[in-house]
């Protein structure tokens, strides 16, 4: 769906009519506490959204939240000090964007540490600040030279509607940039950094920009924060014990939605009152958040994500899912010839690789001409996903050559070999849940590609390979479509060559026909060879023009598939048989 | 300064103490477990309010073991009745959650107030090279470099430790091969929850702390066992003592003292950075 898509934009009206009707109730109707309340609820709103893209988005476990606050909010009181007479808004937008480079700082630990491992480095970089802000204080706090709020901001009521302001233009920003590539290959990460270089996107890219993102969030929230105290402290709020309790309360919530980080913001804020209401202490607010995130954490989702289902399980009752509808009278590109008659869509030469002291392949050579379906069979073992990984980039510290469309591609890196004209799938299936089919189609594809790639263009490439229509969220789709999808995903892209690693695995035998069918008619209808790996033998010679089988990581046989499969190295290769060679 | 160097062996002694607690937790219950001071904490607490109510050290220690183990086999409970499929990654999730809830509960009841805790062996020291060591300090070292031997000999060699690697490895293949896979895992709870108590325990009166900062040594304890990747008590052991030990010495120099507490954190983003520098890719193919 593209942004400028008047569905989503009607979709998304009533959403931001209850957003804006929420954020106009406390100038009107709160106490001047209340509104200060309602300020503070705003500000950690704006730090949510941060948590909701990188956590709550990219699962990248991020503790760090407050400690982008705290940036923010040093450099706004730094420049109070330094620059006082700079105005208002220019001092807060360079405290915001100061913070961008921190977090893509903080980010580059996260290219190497996963899970739990960089959850630990970032809450150990926010106590690290914190450590040194406690020793030096923020700037001014110790002279008491606080920053001042502009004159027309100097009521409750105005500052809340400023910060409201705020939340609204940060959410926009990150809503919309969420609907593009960037936001897509967040998703993407979440499911697999493979599967997100294989779509030819950058994984550490996505990292860093997700970080990014996430560091402009609370640059933003900790420069209107230090406005609203007039200063700042390292304790309390801006403390790494904050950043744990902001994380908790991402996860209770669902911060990755505009409606989940206002509802944060709103209990983090007002927490106080209502325990006060209960008549319970004030100071237990962390103990709810901590109890709602592992009743979060236990059904997997947060606060939005049910209010989300309701609404959007009343929506799919009405809509059964269906197949996308084939556009009428249309016919893909034709297919260019490439432009020296001989150069195959891939040229493999010597290519050996080791695991240690394993050699997993050893001087394979492999060549798939132009317009051609190859397979490449074996026993579980020969080294057929391995040959795959290194063609792709996702194994590089192999000897040997790899050329696509006659240029050599050794030197690229798994997402660039993308782009030069290598897709793959995944033994796995690596689609993305999160997305709609055709944000995930779209992810694949390069500015250019997605110039060509016209809504009837991706209508036809879904019809033809059976899959629902592009608006269709792909995680509601059942596991035989999704891998028709990814092989439809790779094909978007109009590559030189796809290579599928056992699209029909663990598939019935009608739908493996039907993919079998699908996968013939590629290289006429779209473009890319094909290169195939299969343990289905019915399928291979079903649609394999040549057959390659390897056995420990060498090639044994090489030919057309009838000839191939009645070799008796073949045949003992896959029976165990001895025969004399 | 090398005075100050064995002045930071008793923090070292408890840092070593909480990660081998962390490592034997990773290894055997599958959780980078962020509550285990919180947990310990609590048992820690009830013990400096028994003594203040007038009881011997002993008796109100095991009391205070006995509140950390039984808060550790509610969460330890919790955990594998409602995460036991879930990988590490959601689990040290839940932990965090776990370490926000009890630390502010903690808090709540014990104040913001530093207690005076009892010292073990009354404070009393010995001299070693010219240098004043107390008994607490040596014992807690001692029972750490115990601790990561019998863990250690437990896990390689008898047929219990086998059984809980197995367990944590593949929790329903050993609970198919009649492993009693979530009692095994409750009761390693119990029991590092109880040892972490009594660490905490001895390493408080030179703290003089109050809740939340006995509750916030799981740093420089999870520093401690990164340095084996959370899976080695023995670097769990050096790496807590070291830190210690650094720390300690930093008292010397009174512009680096102040920011002491960054040198653990130093330490897990060197050690993690550099022993996963090859890690191009994640786990899911």
């Amino acid at each position: 769906m593209r942004l400028a898509d008047p569905r989503w934009i009607v979709r998304s009206l009533p959403v931001a009519v209850v957003v804006l009707v929420l954020l106009l109730i406390p100038p009107v109707f709160l106490s001047e506490f209340d509104q200060y309340n309602a300020t503070t609820a705003a500000i950690f709103a704006i730090a949510l959204l941060g948590l909701g893209v990188v956590t709550g988005r990219a699962a990248l476990i991020c503790l760090a939240q407050t400690a982008f606050m705290a940036v923010g909010a040093f450099v706004i009181l730094w420049l109070n000090v330094h620059a006082p007479g700079m105005p208002f808004l220019i001092k807060l937008v360079i405290a915001s964007l100061i913070t961008v480079p921190i977090g893509v700082l903080v980010s580059l630990p996260a290219l190497r540490l996963r899970g739990i491992n960089l959850g630990v480095v970032t809450l150990a970089f926010s106590t690290a600040l914190t450590v040194y802000l406690s020793v030096k204080g923020f700037p001014g706090a110790k002279q008491a030279n606080f920053i001042e709020r502009p004159d027309a901001l100097m009521s409750e009521g105005s500052f809340y509607l400023f910060a409201a302001g705020a939340f609204i233009v940060v959410a926009l920003i990150v809503t919309i940039l969420g609907r593009t590539n960037i936001g897509s290959s967040w998703s993407a990460l979440r499911e697999s950094e493979r599967a997100t270089a294989a779509l030819g996107r950058s994984a550490p890219i996505a990292k860093m920009t997700a970080f990014g993102v996430s560091a402009l969030c609370g640059g933003v929230a900790g420069a209107i924060f230090a406005v609203q105290l007039g200063t700042a402290e390292p304790s309390g709020s801006l403390s790494p014990l904050g950043s744990l309790s902001l994380f908790a309360l991402a996860i209770m919530v669902g911060s990755r939605f505009v409606e989940g980080a206002l509802i944060g913001g709103a209990l983090f804020a007002f927490m106080p009152t209502i325990l006060k209401l209960l008549g319970l202490p004030q100071d237990i607010g962390d103990i709810f958040f901590g109890v709602g995130a592992i009743l979060g954490l236990r059904r997997g989702f947060g606060a939005a994500e049910d209010i989300r289902d309701v609404l959007h399980r009343r929506r799919r009752k009405t809509a059964e899912l269906g197949v996308a509808e084939p556009p009428v009278g249309y016919e893909p590109p034709s297919v260019p010839a490439p432009a020296d008659g001989s150069a195959a869509a891939l040229v493999v030469e010597g290519l050996t690789f080791s695991y240690g002291q394993v050699k997993a392949l050893e001087d394979v050579s492999i060549t798939v001409p132009h317009g051609s379906v190859v397979a490449l069979i074996g026993p579980n073992g020969a080294g057929k996903s391995t040959f795959i990984d290194c063609v792709t980039g996702f194994n590089r510290s192999y000897s040997g050559s790899v050329s696509a469309a006659g240029s050599p591609i050794d030197g690229y890196s798994a997402h660039e070999r993308a782009h030069h004209g290598v897709r793959r799938s995944f033994q796995q299936g690596r689609t993305i849940p999160d997305l709609s089919i055709e944000e995930y189609l779209r992810l694949g594809l390069s500015r250019e590609q997605r110039r060509v790639a016209t809504p009837d263009f991706i209508d036809d490439l879904l019809a033809f390979f059976s899959c629902p229509p592009r608006d269709t969220r792909v995680g509601d789709i059942d596991v035989g479509t999704r891998r028709l999808l990814e092989v439809a995903g790779a094909v978007a892209a109009q590559p030189e060559l796809v290579l599928l690693d056992e699209p029909a695995a663990g598939l019935g035998g009608e739908e493996s026909e039907e993919i079998a069918r699908r996968i013939a008619e590629i290289p006429g209808r779209y473009g890319p060879s094909v290169l195939l790996v299969e343990h289905d033998m019915e399928l291979v010679t079903a649609i394999a023009q040549h057959v390659v089988v390897l056995d420990f990581g060498r090639v044994i046989a090489d030919g057309t598939p009838d000839v191939v499969l009645s070799d008796p190295k073949v045949v003992s290769a896959y029976l165990g048989e001895e025969v004399e060679v | 300064m090398f005075n100050y160097a064995v002045s930071g062996l008793i923090y070292g002694g408890a840092y070593a103490l909480v990660a081998v607690c962390l490592v034997v937790m990773f290894r055997m219950v599958r959780v980078l477990n962020f509550a285990q001071t919180a947990i310990g904490a609590i048992g820690a607490y009830v013990a400096i309010i028994l003594s203040e109510h007038g009881w011997a050290y002993l008796p109100a220690a095991l009391v205070g073991a006995a509140a950390g183990a039984g808060v550790a086999v509610i969460c330890g409970s919790l955990m594998s009745a409602w995460f036991a499929d879930a990988p590490t990654e959601r689990r040290s999730t839940v932990a965090i959650a776990i370490f926000i809830t009890l630390l502010t509960l903690g808090f709540r009841i014990a104040g913001s107030t530093p207690r005076v805790a009892p010292e073990l062996f009354g404070g009393s020291t010995f001299r070693i090279f010219g240098v004043n060591v107390t008994w607490a300090g040596l014992a807690v070292v001692l029972a750490a470099i115990v601790l990561a031997f019998l863990v250690d000999v437990f896990l390689r060699g008898t047929r219990l430790g086998i059984r809980l690697r197995a367990q944590s490895e593949r929790p329903q293949t050993a609970e198919l091969l009649g492993v009693p896979s979530r009692w095994l895992a409750v009761g390693v709870w119990g029991v590092t929850g109880a040892i972490t108590a009594v660490g905490l325990l001895v390493v408080t009166p030179s703290r003089g702390a109050d809740f939340l900062s006995i509750g916030l040594l799981i740093l420089p304890a999870l520093a401690a066992a990164s340095l084996g990747l959370f899976r080695s008590t023995w670097l769990a052991v050096v790496g807590g003592v070291g830190i210690g030990i650094i720390t300690g010495m930093t008292e010397y120099w009174p512009e680096v003292k102040q920011y002491q507490d960054i040198i653990p954190l130093a330490v897990i983003v060197i050690v993690l950075m550099w022993t996963q520098r090859k890690e191009v890719w994640d786990a899911a193919r």
